[in-house]
């Protein structure tokens, strides 16, 4: 009959199609095996063409436009594709269903907390037998910049857009009133009391605003006061510690008396940035990625400044590494190292940097004749590069993104219901050990 | 039906051909409905089970192994209490959308159902927000929703009352993307009702005015019940959809303020997508899965003993 | 329609400012579109822009390639609804008047399908794409949304209303099946057709999540996702540029409401005829 032959045909066709889908999702890669060879460098110049996925936004397109014209200079067998998928987060799902999948690009953004993740998954190829291969001299990145993007002593990354937070401040305002950003946290006090207006209950200026939709804004306060966000064997939560605590107080002290503004959930970003143009906010503190931006679009006098410290005065690293991905073919892995090594390369940082906003990341490049020209034109820069060893990568475990939810919330319930920092960051750590535990 | 085909064990040899054309029949009918059920099966069915075997390992969706760890997915999403903080969310959003926009829609279908031209083009107004995409919508709400700058604050400002962080407090953002919801679906529900009026034949309200019965009344004795298979109709369908509820919560809120607006859904893709829980994300999968289907039969069941259908 | 009813005034006054209301958040939309970026954030909102501007138009246009979006829209939501109401005609004809085994549970399990969110099952036919090589093509787009259980549902309704005297007589006659379905039912069932076709062509012009998902490269991008890139990749400054995200939005949402104006009439009609039981 008919039907019945159409029927084990079908059979058969599914049959195949799951056990092919079954397949690609249970064979382990040859990722791990990986040694510490490279393939020997070649001369093969045949035509190739590699994707490079990114999160570059609408301000940085310039910029990544005119290096991949220059790369292609250089290079004129390799076609470099861009394509923008959107922010790190949709950036980061869209990849994952490449991994799935196993038609990934060849070169893509990783976002610093996420490295970890993707390194331990064996999904990025291993750059430091290309790095021994080629001779490239690590050591004209920073030290910091290079080890978050490491794991396991191995380089999956490198720096590509870095920024740290800095305190961006209204500096016609702060010259009025006579004020000079804090660099300690006792001056903070002082500092803030000059600069906030209320109008009755109201409060009509804040001297100051720190970021609480994203632990990364606050994650170095913890660290400044002494404390610590996870143990050095990154098993347990330290943010239940009383001198990671401590920031905590003193935050919903000085929001309590009007003093700071603390931007919470989706969109307060934008509003934060508004309130600053609008004289609201006398400083804030974001990343230094917008610094430039901030300078060309206020109508005011922008000043920046380190975050101010306490027992230390660390800072965060944020942006993005640029990887390869380990699934492609020999050839496209060479073209993509060739493009990784450009994109990083000392040659074009400071252009790089300019167009993107970013901060450039070789020694060399700092240091030569365009650097200094930059730094002249820029000179809110100087505040970041004078602390730059204060920079460091985020706590690297796999699972430092679920468990940061947790003390992300305790700043939600903060700021939203006014709730005790000490409950609150206890409630956490509680909440974090379970989730490292699962690991 | 069924039972044809059951018969046909008994019947003697005479009879064959006979069945033979009906077998052959039926077969025909079932090419009808193979492109659809082969479809289903591939797009639907095989990615759920497949979602049951990922949901009995530790997958992070990336990593080349998965780990066979039993049930353990399972049993720690029983005892989270953000799965039972997540169910509360999506329960009372589908509850309180499909209530409003039903309640509303019915009385839009009320005063709308009027052959007017005038109303006619009034109800291709109501209709316009249900063809217009949610992320067009969630996009214009949340610069409507604006703290600082959105219009709804100004108009509130205008009558002396404080700003209203209405994405951004707790205490309002479910309602406000609620609120979203309503007003893109109350157009199209308050059309289907309408349709569903003009199925009422007029001898039952003539019949009634004989009667004396007031308007009121007639509403209550003949309009509702007999729209009660629309209702019906509508109840499901919305009720499907409210549950599965993700892009105007991903646009508008991320699931925030607090966790206020975190939807089932959204917490799916953010387990298996953000947190990198495939394993976990998909257990959650299937306990949805059920929980929906179980929902949708009792619905079913109590319909049919309470909804009137006509002939 | 028929002839007018006479309407009340408190009744007409009710109704329009119910319809005034509705229509606020579209005209808010497409003001905003026309605003230069300072009219957005003064503090007394205007209700027509103080200077009326097409910038916002003419960005948007620069910043993303919204003509091959609104290509990439129109085919595939014409291949994905051909498909849908085809392959829903020939399910609904079997499930309402056809006879083989295990008709009404095959049945169910089309209905329960409507409850699987997108989201949970993207990832295993993601990967089934790539094997077949369909990612980023329009095959992805269109063919693993061919089936739409709701149309299935209504129109095997429909069907269901229609009496088998019809289907025998044809068939004494001699008529094919395909011939008894697309010339005999089909006609007779054309309020819930049409209410089917405009339903799936609104699901498939403004679907997002599966074309974000399915497709890598901005030559393949439809324009609810064109949309939300361009938001993202102006991402926090939103609220400097909400009047150049609203311009973005109206070209998403203008060539629905424009078809959707032209057919008012018909649609309507057809959806006050069609049966949803």
């Amino acid at each position: 009959m008919k039907m019945k032959k159409w029927l084990v045909g079908l059979t058969t066709a599914m049959l195949v199609m799951s056990s092919m889908i079954g397949c690609s999702s249970s064979t382990p890669t040859s990722t791990n095996a990986s040694e510490a060879t490279a393939p020997p460098a070649t001369e093969d110049k045949t035509p190739v063409t590699i994707q490079y996925w990114h999160a570059h936004d609408d301000d940085q397109k310039a910029a990544l436009e005119n290096m991949v014209q220059e790369f292609n200079k250089k290079y004129p067998w390799i076609t470099v594709d861009t394509v923008f998928q959107g922010d790190y987060d949709t950036l980061q799902q869209k990849l994952q269903a490449a991994i799935a999948a196993k038609q990934v690009p060849a070169v893509t953004n990783i976002e610093v907390h996420a490295l970890p993740q993707f390194a331990d998954s064996g999904v990025l190829m291993d750059l430091t037998p290309y790095i021994s291969r080629d001779k490239l001299d690590t050591n004209d990145f920073s030290e910091g910049m290079l080890k978050a993007y490491s794991y396991q002593d191995k380089q999956f990354g490198l720096p590509l857009i870095v920024s740290t937070s800095v305190m961006v401040y209204n500096k016609t305002m702060f010259d009025q009133e006579g004020v000079k950003p804090p660099q300690t946290w006792d001056e903070i006090e002082e500092f803030a009391k000059k600069l906030t207006k209320k109008d009755g209950n109201e409060v009509s200026r804040y001297a100051f605003s720190v970021p609480g939709w994203d632990t990364w804004y606050f994650d170095p306060w913890i660290e400044n006061g002494g404390g610590a966000i996870l143990s050095d064997d990154m098993k347990t939560a330290m943010i239940d510690q009383p001198d990671s605590m401590k920031f905590m107080k003193l935050f919903k002290d000085w929001k309590d008396k009007g003093y700071m503004h603390i931007g919470y959930g989706k969109g307060a970003s934008g509003n934060m940035r508004q309130m600053f143009f609008d004289g609201k906010i006398g400083m804030v503190e974001h990343t230094s990625a917008l610094i430039k931006w901030y300078i060309e679009t206020a109508k005011f006098e922008v000043g920046v400044s380190f975050l101010p410290g306490d027992k230390k005065r660390n800072s965060h690293m944020g942006g993005a590494s640029i990887a390869v991905m380990d699934g492609i073919k020999d050839n496209e892995k060479e073209a993509a190292w060739k493009f990784v090594q450009f994109m990083t390369g000392a040659e074009n940082n400071i252009k790089w940097a300019e167009g993107t906003g970013y901060l450039p990341t070789r020694k060399s490049a700092i240091s030569s004749e365009e650097g200094k020209a930059y730094f002249a034109k820029y000179p809110q820069y100087k505040a970041v590069f004078d602390n730059f060893d204060n920079v460091i990568g985020p706590p690297k475990s796999p699972a430092f993104n679920e468990a940061s939810a947790a003390y992300e919330e305790a700043m939600g319930k903060m700021v939203l219901n006014g709730e005790d920092p000490e409950t609150l960051l206890k409630d956490a750590a509680k909440k974090m050990n379970d989730i490292l535990k699962d690991q | 039906m069924s039972s044809e085909i059951k018969l046909t064990k008994h019947v003697p040899t005479k009879k064959r051909s006979l069945l033979n054309i009906k077998r052959r029949e039926s077969t025909k009918d079932f090419l009808f409905a193979l492109p659809a059920l082969l479809l289903l099966a591939i797009f639907t069915y095989y990615p759920l089970v497949n979602s049951v075997f990922i949901s009995f390992t530790d997958w992070n969706l990336i990593r080349p192994i998965k780990k066979f760890i039993g049930l353990t997915n399972y049993q720690n999403l029983l005892v989270d209490p953000e799965f039972y903080h997540v169910l509360k969310v999506t329960f009372l959003y589908t509850i309180i959308e499909v209530s409003l926009e039903l309640l509303l829609g019915l009385g839009l279908a009320v005063l709308f159902n009027v052959t007017a031209r005038s109303f006619g083009v009034m109800r291709s107004i109501l209709f316009m927000p249900h063809y217009i995409s949610m992320v067009v919508v969630s996009m214009v709400f949340v610069w409507i929703y604006n703290t600082d700058y959105g219009i709804l604050n100004t108009v509130l400002k205008l009558f002396g009352a404080s700003p209203v962080s209405w994405l951004n407090d707790p205490s309002t953002a479910l309602w406000a993307v609620i609120i979203v919801a309503v007003w893109k679906g109350v157009g199209f529900t308050s059309l289907i009702f309408i349709s569903g009026l003009r199925g009422i034949p007029i001898e039952y309200y003539e019949a009634a005015s004989i009667d004396g019965a007031g308007k009121w009344k007639q509403f209550l004795k003949i309009t509702l019940p007999l729209l009660s298979p629309t209702t019906l109709f509508l109840v499901i369908t919305s009720f499907i959809s409210s549950m599965q509820v993700f892009q105007s919560v991903n646009i508008m809120t991320n699931g925030g303020p607090l966790k206020a607006t975190k939807v089932m859904v959204y917490w799916i893709y953010d387990l298996t997508f953000v947190q990198f829980k495939a394993g976990k994300g998909s257990a959650l999968v299937i306990i949805f899965f059920f929980i929906i289907v179980l929902l949708t039969a009792i619905q079913f069941a109590i319909s049919k003993k309470k909804v009137h259908y006509e002939g | 329609m028929f002839n007018s009813q006479k309407v009340s005034a408190t009744r007409l006054t009710i109704a329009i400012i119910v319809t005034l209301f509705m229509l606020f958040p579209l005209y808010w939309l497409l003001i905003t579109s026309f605003k230069p970026a300072e009219e957005l954030k003064s503090a007394i909102p205007t209700f027509w822009p103080k200077h009326f501007t097409f910038q916002n138009y003419v960005d948007a246009f620069n910043k993303a390639p919204f003509l091959r979006y609104g290509m990439n829209t129109l085919i595939q939501t014409v291949g994905v609804v051909t498909l849908q109401v085809n392959i829903a005609l020939l399910a609904a004809y079997a499930f309402a008047k056809g006879n083989f085994f295990g008709r009404d549970k095959l049945f169910l399990a089309v209905i329960a399908a409507m409850v699987v969110p997108e989201q949970v099952v993207f990832v295993p036919v993601y990967v089934m794409m790539a094997n077949v090589g369909w990612l980023n093509t329009f095959w992805a787009l269109i063919v693993p949304n061919a089936v739409s259980a709701y149309g299935i549902f209504l129109l095997r309704q429909a069907f269901k209303s229609i009496n088998n005297d019809v289907i025998e007589a044809a068939k004494v006659d001699g008529a094919h099946r395909l011939h008894i379905l697309y010339r005999i039912l089909t006609p007779m069932a054309l309020p819930t057709l049409v209410t089917v076709l405009i339903f799936k062509i609104i699901g498939s012009w403004n679907s997002y999540f599966w074309p974000l998902v399915m497709t890598n490269t901005d030559n393949m991008r439809v324009l609810t996702v064109g949309i939300a890139m361009l938001k993202s990749s102006i991402a926090g400054n939103e609220m400097l540029n909400f009047q150049l995200i609203m311009a973005g939005s109206v070209l998403v949402a203008a060539p629905i409401v424009i078809l959707f104006i032209f057919t008012q009439k018909h649609i309507l009609t057809a959806m006050s005829n069609s049966t949803f039981k």
